[in-house]
C-alpha cells in the first residue's frame, strides 16, 4: 500500500494543478477543441451557406476528396513545391554553412546579414517580391535585360509561377536550414575533421565523408521543420498567385481556402485539412524513424 | 628516415603569444616528448608539426624541405587525439582504413591492411562495430592502428593516455613505446604527465609559457635542471627548495651551512634536494639541517617525510620502517651529490664555476 500523502504534499500537488490550469485550458481550447470541431466537421455536410443544417454524411467527404482529380493535381504541385524548395534549401543551406563556418570568426556580422531573410516580416517581403516579379516594372526582369536575357513572364505564366513561388521560398529560408547546420558544426568538436586532413583526405572528401554524415541530426531536424513547413505554405502562393494562373499553383492548402473560405463548404475543406495533418504526421513519424535520428553519439 | 626540424617558429593570436621563437631538432626515429603545465604551448608546437596551425614567423622543415605551409594532408604524419577522434559513424574498419581510403586504395585491399593493423594492436575481433560500442581504451587502440596503417613519416600523439584510466594508461604507455621502438617512426608526444614523459622518452622537452625551459634526456632534465621550473616541475614528490644565500662557499639558511664550493655568491639563492637524496641521522648525531616533523605519508615501499625547515617544508623519503611522532626534531643529512642551486630571482641554475 502506497504511503500516506502528508498534508504538505497534497497542497503542493493542488498549487502544481492550479498553476498548470490556465496554460492547459488555453491549450485545450485553442488547438484541441478546434481540431475535434473539424474532425466532427469532416464527416458532416456542414456549409455556411446553410448554416443551421449539419446532416451526418460519414465518409463521403473523404471518398469525394480522394477520387477528385483537383486534389490529386493540388497534392502533386504540393509534393514539387515541397520536395523542391526544400532540396534546393538544404542543398544551399549546407553550402553556405561549410563555407561559412571558418570564416564566421573573422566576421561574425556575415551571420547576421544571412538571417535577415527569416527576420523580415514575410507579408512586407512577399509584397516586395510581387513587385519585383512584375513582368514590365519589376526590377527582376529588368536586371535580366541588362545581362541580355528576355524577360520572363514569372507569376504570370504557369510555366514560371510555381518556380517563382519556390525561388521565394528558397529567399526566405534557406538561412533556417543555415542556422541549425551552423549550430550543429559549431556543437560538434572539430578533432574529427581534423583527423581526417592528417589522415589524408583533401576538403571535399572530408565534408562529405566525415562532416555531413555527423551533421545528420541537425539536418534531419532542420529538414523535417521545413518539410512540414513547405507542405503547408500558404502566405507567399496566396499573395503572389492566388493559385494561379490557372491552377498552376493550387497547393492543397491553397485548394482547402478555396472549398472552406470561398465556397464555404466547411466539411469538405475540413476533410482535406485532416489528410493534410495525418499525412504530414505518417510522413513524419516515417522520416524520423528511417534516419535513425538522435544515435549518432559517438 | 624523417627528422624535423623548428627554426624560429612563433605563434600568436593577436596579442596574445602562445608560443616564442622555438628552435628544435629531431632526428630520425627518435622519441621526443613535449612536455609541460596546460598552455605552455607545446600542443600549439606539435599542432604547427602536424600543419593544423600555420606559424606566425619561422619554418619548419621535413627532412630539410621547407613545409611551413604545406597542408596536414601533403605531411604524410598520423596523429592521434586526446578524445581519440574517431570517425562516430564509421565502422571500426572503416575508421581504421579511412587513410588508405584517402590515399585511393581499393575496398578489398585497404580492408586486408586495416585488419592487419587491427590485429597488431588486438581488436580485429571488433572490426564490425561502431566506436560508440568500445572502451575507452579499446577506442584509443582504434586511433592507433588508424595511425600505423599508413607506415606514416611521423606519429604526433596529444595527449593520447590522458582521458584512460589509471591502470590502462600503464598499459598502453608500453604499447605505444613497444610500437615506437618496433617501427622506428619518429614520434613526437604531447603530455602534461612527467611519468609518460620519463618513460616513453628518448628526449624530453620542458616547456612554460611559450618557451622551451629544457631539453635532455629523462635522466638529464631529472638528475641535472637547468633551473628552477625544471626542477620543480618534474620529481614525485618534486625536488624540494631551501632559500637562503651563498657567501664564500657555502650555502647559509638559518643555523644551516651547507657546503657549496666553487659556487658564486648570491644575496638569495635556493638550495634544491630531492627527496631520495635526504636521509635522517641516527639520533645523537650531527645532520645539516634539523626539521620539525609535520606528517608521515607511508606509501608501501618507502615513508614519505613532510617536514617543516624553518622557512618552509621539504618532503624526504625514509625507510619504509621509520614512524617519528608528529612534532618530533629530526637531523638530516643531504646527499651532497644530490644538492643543487638555483639562483631564486632568475630561477637559473648556479653551477660550480669550472
Amino acid at each position: 500500500m502506497p504511503l500516506r500523502q502528508t498534508t504538505i504534499q497534497r497542497a503542493e500537488r493542488s498549487f502544481i494543478l492550479w498553476m498548470l490550469a490556465p496554460a492547459t485550458i488555453l491549450m485545450l481550447s485553442l488547438t484541441l477543441v478546434p481540431f475535434l470541431v473539424s474532425v466532427y466537421l469532416s464527416f458532416t455536410d456542414y456549409s455556411l451557406t446553410a448554416p443551421e443544417t449539419i446532416n451526418w454524411v460519414g465518409l463521403k467527404n473523404y471518398s469525394d476528396l480522394l477520387s477528385s482529380a483537383d486534389f490529386w493535381d493540388a497534392a502533386r504541385i504540393t509534393t514539387i513545391f515541397t520536395i523542391v524548395a526544400v532540396g534546393i534549401e538544404t542543398v544551399l543551406g549546407v553550402g553556405i554553412a561549410a563555407l561559412l563556418h571558418h570564416e564566421v570568426r573573422q566576421a561574425p556580422w556575415l551571420r547576421v546579414i544571412y538571417l535577415l531573410p527569416m527576420a523580415i516580416t514575410p507579408i512586407a517581403a512577399t509584397f516586395t517580391f510581387r513587385l519585383m516579379f512584375n513582368p514590365t516594372q519589376g526590377v527582376l526582369n529588368h536586371l535580366l535585360g541588362l545581362a541580355g536575357v528576355s524577360p520572363s513572364a514569372w507569376t504570370a505564366a504557369p510555366e514560371t509561377a510555381l518556380l517563382s513561388l519556390i525561388l521565394v521560398d528558397v529567399w526566405q529560408w534557406t538561412p533556417f536550414i543555415l542556422l541549425i547546420v551552423m549550430g550543429g558544426m559549431a556543437a560538434l568538436p572539430p578533432e574529427p575533421e581534423e583527423a581526417s586532413q592528417m589522415d589524408g583526405a583533401g576538403p571535399f572528401r572530408t565534408f562529405f565523408l566525415v562532416t555531413l554524415p555527423r551533421l545528420k541530426p541537425y539536418l534531419a531536424l532542420a529538414l523535417l521543420f521545413r518539410l512540414i513547413d513547405a507542405f503547408k505554405t500558404f502566405d507567399i502562393i496566396f499573395v503572389l498567385t492566388g493559385g494561379g494562373p490557372g491552377v498552376a499553383t493550387r497547393t492543397l492548402n491553397l485548394l482547402a481556402y478555396k472549398y472552406g473560405i470561398e465556397f464555404l463548404s466547411m466539411g469538405y475543406a475540413s476533410a482535406l485539412a485532416i489528410v493534410m495533418l495525418v499525412f504530414t504526421l505518417v510522413a513524419g513519424q516515417v522520416f524520423l524513424r528511417r534516419l535513425g535520428l538522435f544515435d549518432l553519439k559517438d | 628516415m624523417t627528422e624535423i626540424t623548428l627554426q624560429s617558429v612563433t605563434k600568436s593570436w593577436g596579442t596574445l603569444t602562445a608560443l616564442k621563437p622555438i628552435d628544435l631538432h629531431i632526428p630520425h626515429g627518435e622519441f621526443l616528448v613535449l612536455l609541460g603545465p596546460s598552455g605552455c604551448g607545446k600542443t600549439t608546437t606539435m599542432r604547427i608539426i602536424a600543419g593544423l596551425e600555420t606559424a606566425s614567423s619561422g619554418a619548419v622543415l621535413k627532412d630539410g624541405a621547407d613545409i611551413t605551409n604545406r597542408l596536414p594532408r601533403e605531411r604524410n604524419m598520423a596523429m592521434v587525439f586526446q578524445n581519440y577522434a574517431l570517425y562516430p559513424h564509421m565502422k571500426v574498419l572503416d575508421n581504421v582504413a579511412y587513410p588508405l581510403r584517402a590515399r585511393g586504395m581499393a575496398r578489398a585491399d585497404r580492408e586486408k591492411t586495416a585488419l592487419a593493423a587491427l590485429e597488431k594492436v588486438g581488436l580485429a575481433p571488433y572490426a564490425d562495430r561502431l566506436p560508440k560500442n568500445l572502451s575507452g581504451g579499446q577506442r584509443q587502440r582504434v586511433a592507433l592502428a588508424r595511425a600505423l596503417v599508413r607506415s606514416p613519416d611521423v606519429f604526433l600523439m596529444d595527449e593520447p593516455l590522458s582521458n584512460l584510466d589509471a591502470k590502462l594508461r600503464g598499459a598502453m604507455r608500453a604499447e605505444i613505446k613497444h610500437i615506437q621502438r618496433e617501427t622506428g617512426i619518429t614520434t613526437i608526444y604531447v603530455t602534461h604527465d612527467q611519468i609518460e614523459a620519463m618513460t616513453l622518452a628518448d628526449r624530453v622537452i620542458i616547456m612554460e609559457a611559450g618557451e622551451i625551459r629544457q631539453i635532455g634526456t629523462p635522466d638529464q632534465i631529472y638528475d641535472d635542471p637547468d633551473n628552477l621550473f625544471v626542477a620543480g616541475f618534474l620529481g614525485s614528490p618534486p625536488m624540494n627548495f631551501i632559500p637562503g644565500d651563498i657567501q664564500d662557499g657555502a650555502f647559509r639558511s638559518g643555523n644551516a651551512r651547507i657546503a657549496a664550493a666553487g659556487i658564486t655568491d648570491a644575496k638569495e639563492a635556493q638550495l634544491g634536494i630531492r627527496a631520495e637524496d635526504i636521509t635522517v641521522v641516527a639520533e645523537g648525531e650531527a645532520g645539516d639541517l634539523a626539521v620539525t616533523v609535520y606528517s608521515v605519508e607511508p606509501t608501501g615501499d618507502a615513508t614519505l617525510v613532510v617536514a617543516d625547515h624553518g622557512k618552509g617544508r621539504l618532503v624526504l623519503k625514509a625507510d619504509k620502517h621509520f614512524r617519528p611522532k608528529i612534532g618530533a626534531t629530526v637531523n638530516l643529512r643531504l646527499s651532497p651529490n644530490g644538492i643543487r642551486y638555483f639562483d631564486s630571482a632568475s630561477g637559473a641554475r648556479l653551477r660550480t664555476s669550472q
